[in-house]
């Protein structure tokens, strides 16, 4: 009995770990392409080429949400006809594939435009399969967990994000490290993308050995599949319904507060903030190492108490809080309320008449440890034309640094309360005749377009709150997507959804 | 809470049409000032938003017609 009961622990951790070396993948890669968004730029968009640049905007777009719905409607028809099993190593060849195959193309140097179209294409084959992955590992790990687990086991899926951000970081600092940053901007950045195949391939071989999953199996030798999960998706009033639901009471919401929480933290730390590249990291990575067992946590709370109110308790939290997190953010950085030690002031001017710059360098520090770096290029011979170049970059002392920390890990936790029970949510809502191809499109509508249109809608919300009154704009504007979209999941979600147990062997 | 659900239920419908209405519009105007990066974005918002609203109006259509009345 104790054999038997071991052996499905074990067969359910390989689960477990086959699905999730996929979803780590298609993590590495977002993180790996965002990272060297500039080198890559660079190689295959350069800004003097109207139509490289015109590509580069299209392959940043389409990967990231126009085709992943797409794709969850050709894989997710695939998983419900042939199975989870080889649909979602379809999927991880695919990604892994085309992550591989960037790092090979040669740059727009020596191709010319055939670069760009090279990267945009692959960019399109790495979103379609990106849309039938998660539904996949989802579904899989779902399937074979015992109902009163579920939670707990899917949960595990949700920790690759900060996985793959973590290997990601790894191999870029460890590969420039080696080498050095002129070598890795001229050939270096390919070996991320290269050394991709390895997860592949180790992810290949324990997708391979796994076994159908059980639901799927039975319904099939049971004759029950669907000959046409789209149109019995999409078309029968039934689930065309749940679908909606799903969407607007449940991954809409869930899309924007991730987002939020993993990433627009992250761009106003930076940006809003001028907190230095390398500490916006360290607060966000380890915000991200303290949060990351929360996922686990939700995700197992909600096979007790529920998935819907875990979720909809974590999305009012988000919605009430944002507005305070995100000021005291603001005012942790703000100098204006900070007193400058004049004594402690150091300047730097250092001229390069080649290059025809002078730039100058001032250091302030602030009584409570802050320090400001401004460093102001100018023309040594200026034209009237000519304006100098000024940038901030601030590093905040260890109390302002962890209070940030603290900050970032708190709407981290609202992620997790969110996004750690959601694929059992998900799974439970739709027949295994379906499932595959019904949970994926909402999904993948509420991660991709809810949630990854965020940057680009608050910073459309930010430059439109700019006036002539107040030119600075309200730098807190943006926060209104998320907060709007997730008051609108929150109402949908707690009147419409139900917060019963489902049975999944339907 | 049947009655609110229903009563709601006009409520997306309507900002599902609206949405309609407005996203092209709005789009349109963006478009025409000929920036090559809100040619692109304005065009997939488009793209993108329109069937996501009629999904909106069409959740508002079935929760007023009563069909999430008993989940």
């Amino acid at each position: 009995m104790q054999t038997k009961a071991a052996t499905e622990r074990s067969k359910i951790w390989s689960v477990i770990t086959a699905s999730s070396v996929g979803t780590l993948i298609e993590w590495y890669d977002f993180y790996i392409f965002g990272s060297l968004a500039t080198i890559l730029s660079e190689q295959f968009f350069p800004k003097d080429n109207p139509t490289a640049a015109f590509l580069s905007t299209l392959a940043t777009f389409a990967a990231g949400f126009v085709v992943r719905p797409f794709g969850a409607l050709v894989f997710g028809r695939l998983g419900d006809i042939v199975g989870r099993k080889y649909t979602f190593l379809l999927t991880l060849v695919l990604m892994g594939g085309s992550t591989f195959a960037i790092g090979l193309i040669p740059g727009y140097a020596s191709i010319g435009v055939f670069a760009p179209l090279l990267v945009l294409l692959l960019r399109l084959i790495q979103g379609l399969a990106l849309g039938g992955e998660y539904g996949g590992a989802a579904t899989y790990v779902a399937e074979h967990s015992p109902a009163h687990r579920r939670g707990y086991f899917t949960s595990f899926i949700q920790t690759t994000a900060t996985l793959g951000l973590f290997v990601s970081l790894g191999v870029i600092l460890g590969v420039k490290n080696s080498m050095g940053a002129a070598d890795f901007a001229s050939w270096g950045w390919r070996i991320p993308f290269i050394l991709s195949i390895f997860l592949v391939v180790i992810s290949i071989y324990i997708r391979m050995k796994m076994e159908e999953s059980p639901l799927f199996a039975k319904a099939k030798a049971e004759g029950k599949t669907s000959s046409n999960p789209l149109k019995e998706s999409f078309t029968k009033k039934g689930n065309l319904k749940m679908v909606l639901l799903a969407l607007f009471g449940a991954t809409a919401g869930q899309g924007v507060i991730w987002y939020t929480g993993q990433f627009y933290a992250m761009s106003f730390i930076e940006k809003n903030c001028a907190i230095s590249f390398d500490q916006t990291r360290y607060i966000t990575a380890i915000a991200l190492i303290i949060g990351t067992p929360f996922f686990i946590l939700f995700g197992a709370w909600s096979d007790k108490i529920g998935r819907k109110a875990i979720m909809m308790v974590g999305m009012f939290l988000a919605i009430l809080a944002y507005q305070p997190i995100y000021h005291k953010m603001y005012e942790l950085a703000d100098i204006k309320t900070k007193q400058e030690i004049p004594s402690q002031k150091a300047i730097e001017t250092q001229n390069d008449v080649s290059a025809d710059i002078a730039t100058t360098t001032i250091i302030h520090t602030y009584t409570d440890g802050t320090l400001l770096k401004e460093t102001k290029k100018e023309k040594l011979n200026p034209t009237t034309a000519d304006k100098p170049e000024i940038k901030q970059e601030k590093v905040l002392a260890t109390g302002g640094f962890w209070m940030m920390v603290f900050l970032v890990a708190v709407q981290v936790i609202f992620v997790t309360m969110v996004y750690g029970p959601i694929a059992a949510f998900l799974v439970e809502l739709f027949p295994t005749r379906i499932r595959y191809t019904s949970m994926s499109l909402p999904y993948h509508i509420g991660n991709g377009i809810f949630g990854g249109l965020t940057p680009f809608i608050a910073t459309f919300l930010y430059e439109s709150s700019k006036t002539q009154t107040n030119p600075a704009g309200d730098a807190f504007a943006g926060l209104w997507y998320p907060i709007g979209v997730a008051a609108v999941c929150v109402v949908i979600g707690t009147l419409y959804v139900s917060g019963k147990f489902q049975d999944m062997e339907h | 809470m049947n009655i609110l659900k229903k009563l709601l239920g006009f409520l997306w419908l309507a900002g599902g049409i609206a949405g309609i209405g407005y996203l092209p519009f709005h789009a349109a105007q963006k478009i025409a000032e000929g920036k090559q990066e809100d040619i692109v974005f304005w065009s997939i918002m488009v793209f993108i938003f329109i069937p996501i609203l009629l999904g909106l109006s069409l959740f508002g259509w079935y929760a007023i017609k009563g069909e999430y009345e008993e989940l």
